[in-house]
């Protein structure tokens, strides 16, 4: 009995740690081709670490003189969009930044023309091979936050990392069952090659895309 | 039009064209870059794997068309939207228009849809008042200017920054000055409003999934996602062989799509929806999705079996970066609204069969977009094939006539041939005649192509003294540039091999391989020439087959089994023949029995040009420089595979082209130091020996025969 479980322990232990290493072979490989889509792809740890990377990103920008354009109601001080599921604490996460004099919008995206300065949104995948993230977005305000950004911060949960774009139909097939669906596969910032094939970042959808990669 | 005209004014636009210094340089270096980066970001990715999972999804998805068709309709119905099938551009544009109305659309967005252009959306939209702005920032520059896209991606990839800043000063758009960032912010300050302003969002697709109805679309500048997303009325709009079943047939696509169309790994956002869009929370009207689906000529494509593989199309443009007539004179005079390669064969299918007649002659047959291509599309192959049915349908002229006749009767043949040679002088121009076979072409030009010889290699044959029993025995297929303008390369190729000890089989009743009837679409005599040299062929008892041209082996290697598809018995004659297939160069490395010792070796440096249909056709020659180091010093030179300009009938209907080629080649090679440039194939050394001695450049041009046999000690 002791004997089995002894056995048993030590198979458990070498199952999770190959796990762990092919999560950190996962996590290198996402890494790399995220940033040479030219994503930023950072570690923060956990859902507060990630957080708080984001309201960083905010801060900077505004330290910099920087905000989205031409904002709803003139009101020039930042704007932000956090998509935060009831378990996340959203109450406490948006005082985060309301403390900070940053407004955070829960709706109406819609109104915002100019665009907001970031949107903190989750992902339903990580796609290591092409550093790619799946965003589905069934309500429109979260859908127009992920375009209209200025800066996307995509919160991408270690667990939910791929190898390949194998892993996207049973996640397709779900989603694109509803009606309404819509589910877009990002990697990298917008960007185009338009003029004279210089690669230039940001021409309609946001200008940096940050990957936050995090423990759970 | 009548169609001489048309001709002309094709001809003025490719002269046009090929006067544009900018444009050239700006294609040149986009050739360059885009070869750079397919290369590394197809490095670990197994190509033709992917390619094969790609025609076969695509090919499966064609068979069952229909089928899926009624499924799409039918979910896409479940989740709201409208699918409407239209069978022309009328139809479709139509069906805009009328959603349009029913809406009250005074404004509209689009993003990029080689679609909409193909049914020309953009004029109708505006003759019914309703203002359009295309948003992919490529189109709108070109929307802004009046054009048409030159790239089927880079749709104005003919611009400069300073070309495109100035339309947007012109067009009231200020901040576009200084810097390609300054001008795309610019951009999207313009264009952000307008997306939330505008009351229809139109959109391409590259998938329409049958399964859900979902529609799936690739963009990198995000547009597209706001198209379907803020205006209250959306329409998709997608060919017919944009069905697929399930997502999983997406996949080899992705894979590929990007890779292939800019040299990235996959597209910056792929979109998949379904469904109309709840409507938005403060408006509470119901949004309005109609999804078009195009016939437009499509149908006919897919039931015929010659045309049908081009509608596995995923519209990449690899066709168009490859292509060496693309990079000379770009997308404006190389397709209609498809561009490139596949642009030849859709501009006649697609947008009414005769806008643009004299199209598929421009591509000079090296077959490199058939390499390229994701989907196995075989763009070559179809334009061929488009010129053979021009030809049958009454394009033909009298010279072709009197070629298709004469062609497979071999004494009559060389009776003209002959003839020819006799009457070479008043036809003479700058030391040369007009080439051979088409000779007889009406269009064909006087070029500056060697004459013809003194006596033809069959005649020169018997004086060769070769072995008569060797360890070894190798056929070999003359060619009509052989047999008739250089008999000497040839000549020289058979001593190499006997040499060697190979015995040289020279079947006598051998002609035409009959690809410059192919070429021209004249399909009769290009069967009755196969007919003839199988039968040429049959009984010769060998181990080798070999040609020192590499454009007639390929071409009877890749073609001849169409011909006897209904003749089983010479069907097997070629195809044990057609195993024994080896190129010159192959053979000479393989069984030449050459060493460096062997040769005379000078000081000169020797560079290298790799024919296409050596390279590409016959997959060969990664390794036939090993045989000019062995009798001289080799240069590599980065313009190595670029193609010549030969390219058969091409040189002649467009010389200006071609001998642009040629041009870039040669300057190239000289300033880098060579004094020889081989190659092994007589078509690229007449046409490169025939530039070098029209530009007055000092570069002596030889078949790797002559290069090598010329070089050889004497022995004592
Ligand atoms: S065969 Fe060569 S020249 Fe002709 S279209 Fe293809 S790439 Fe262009
Ligand atoms: S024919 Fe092939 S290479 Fe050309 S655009 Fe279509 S898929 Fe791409």
């Amino acid at each position: 009995m002791e004997e089995r479980r002894g056995v048993a322990e030590e198979r458990g232990g070498g199952v999770e740690e190959r796990r762990s290493e092919k999560t950190r072979e996962l996590v290198r490989l996402f890494k790399s081709r995220a940033r040479e889509a030219g994503a930023v792809v950072v570690e923060p740890g956990k859902l507060d670490g990630a957080l708080a990377y984001a309201l960083d990103l905010v801060l900077a920008r505004e330290a910099a003189g920087v905000f989205a354009e031409a904002k709803e109601g003139g009101d020039p001080s930042s704007l932000v969009f956090l998509d935060l599921k009831p378990e996340d604490e959203p109450e406490r996460r948006r005082e985060m930044f309301a403390s900070k004099g940053i407004r955070v919008a829960e709706e109406g995206l819609r109104k915002c023309a100019g665009g907001i300065d970031l949107a903190f949104t989750g992902c339903a995948l990580g796609i290591a091979e092409s550093g790619s993230v799946l965003i589905e977005t069934r309500t429109e305000d979260l859908r127009l936050a992920t375009m209209l950004a200025d800066l996307h911060a995509v919160r991408l949960p270690k667990s939910l990392l791929a190898r390949d774009l194998s892993a996207l139909p049973p996640r397709l097939r779900r989603e694109l069952f509803h009606s309404g669906s819509f589910v877009s596969l990002v990697t990298g910032p917008s960007r185009t090659a338009d003029v004279e094939r210089v690669l230039t970042l940001g021409v309609h959808g946001p200008l940096e895309l940050h990957v936050l990669l995090t423990e759970e | 039009m009548s169609p001489s005209s048309t001709w002309k004014d094709y001809r003025r636009k490719v002269s046009g064209a090929l006067a544009d210094q900018r444009l050239r340089e700006v294609l040149g270096r986009f050739a360059g870059d885009y070869a750079r980066s397919r290369e590394e970001v197809f490095r670990g990715v197994d190509f033709s794997r992917l390619r094969d999972e790609v025609s076969e999804i695509k090919d499966r998805a064609l068979d069952d068309n229909a089928r899926l068709l009624r499924r799409f309709a039918s979910e896409a119905g479940k989740r709201g939207a409208e699918v409407i099938l239209a069978r022309d551009a009328a139809e479709a544009r139509e069906a805009i228009l009328r959603t349009a109305r029913e809406n009250e659309v005074r404004s509209a967005v689009k993003s990029k849809s080689m679609t909409a252009e193909e049914i020309a959306l953009n004029p109708a939209l505006e003759a019914a008042g309703i203002k359009v702005t295309e948003t992919d920032l490529g189109e709108f520059l070109i929307q802004l200017r009046g054009e048409a896209p030159s790239h089927m991606v880079l749709p104005a990839i003919h611009l400069s920054r300073f070309q495109a800043a100035q339309s947007f000063r012109e067009a009231g758009i200020p901040g576009a000055e200084g810097s390609v960032e300054n001008l795309v912010r610019a951009a999207r300050r313009r264009l952000r409003p307008l997306f939330f302003q505008a009351d229809m969002g139109i959109t391409g697709a590259n998938f329409l999934l049958a399964s859900s109805g979902a529609v799936g679309v690739c963009s990198n500048e995000g547009n597209a996602r706001l198209c379907l997303s803020l205006p209250r009325v959306n329409v998709i709009l997608a060919g017919l062989d944009k069905l697929l079943d399930g997502p999983e047939d997406c996949l080899p696509i992705l894979e590929l799509l990007a890779r292939s169309a800019t040299g990235q790994r996959i597209n910056g956002y792929v979109t998949w929806t379904a469904g109309a869009l709840p409507a938005a929370p403060a408006d509470g009207k119901r949004r309005i999705l109609k999804i078009i689906i195009l016939d437009n000529g499509r149908g006919a494509l897919l039931k015929d079996p010659a045309t049908r593989p081009i509608l596995r199309c995923l519209r990449c443009g690899a066709c168009a970066n490859v292509c060496p007539v693309y990079r000379l004179v770009g997308g404006h005079v190389m397709g209609d609204v498809y561009i490139g390669a596949v642009g030849l064969v859709l501009s006649r299918y697609l947008n009414g069969s005769d806008r643009s007649p004299v199209l598929q002659d421009n591509c000079l047959a090296c077959g490199a977009c058939r390499e390229v291509c994701p989907a196995k599309c075989d763009p070559l192959r179809a334009i061929l094939e488009v010129r053979r049915r021009g030809r049958e349908s009454g394009g033909g002229s009298p010279g072709l006539e009197l070629f298709s006749l004469v062609l497979p009767r071999r004494p009559l043949f060389r009776g003209l041939l002959r003839l020819a040679r006799g009457l070479q002088a008043p036809y003479a121009f700058g030391g040369g005649i007009r080439h051979l076979p088409l000779a007889f072409a009406r269009d064909g030009g006087l070029r500056s192509l060697p004459a013809l010889a003194e006596k033809t290699f069959s005649e020169i044959l018997p004086s060769l003294e070769l072995v008569g029993a060797g360890r070894i025995s190798c056929a070999v297929f003359s060619g009509c540039a052989h047999e008739f303008v250089l008999p000497g390369e040839l000549a020289a190729g058979v001593r190499l091999l006997s040499r060697a000890g190979v015995q040289v089989l020279h079947p006598r009743k051998q002609g035409c391989c009959g690809l410059p009837a192919a070429a021209l679409g004249l399909e009769g005599a290009a069967r009755a020439a196969a007919r003839q040299n199988v039968d040429a062929f049959r009984g010769v008892d060998c181990d080798y087959l070999t040609s020192l041209c590499p454009s007639c082996a390929s071409y009877m290697r890749e073609e001849y089994p169409r011909f006897f598809a209904d003749d089983p018995e010479r069907l097997e004659i070629w195809s044990a023949l057609s195993r024994k297939i080896i190129d010159f160069g192959s053979l000479l490395l393989r069984e030449g029995n050459l060493r460096g010792e062997l040769f005379v070796r000078g000081g000169e440096r020797a560079a290298y040009h790799s024919p296409c249909h050596l390279r590409l056709g016959l997959k060969a020659g990664a390794s036939h420089v090993d045989l000019i180091e062995l009798a001289a010093a080799y240069l590599r030179t980065p313009l190595e595979n670029a193609c010549c300009g030969f390219g058969g009938c091409f040189s002649l209907k467009f010389p200006e082209e071609s001998r642009a080629m040629a041009e870039e080649k040669l300057a190239d090679y000289q300033r880098r130091g060579a004094a020889v440039v081989v190659s092994d194939c007589p078509g690229c050394v007449m046409r490169l020996r025939g530039a070098a001695r029209e530009m007055g450049r000092p570069l002596r041009v030889e078949h790797t025969a002559v290069f090598l046999e010329s070089r050889l000690k004497k022995t004592p």
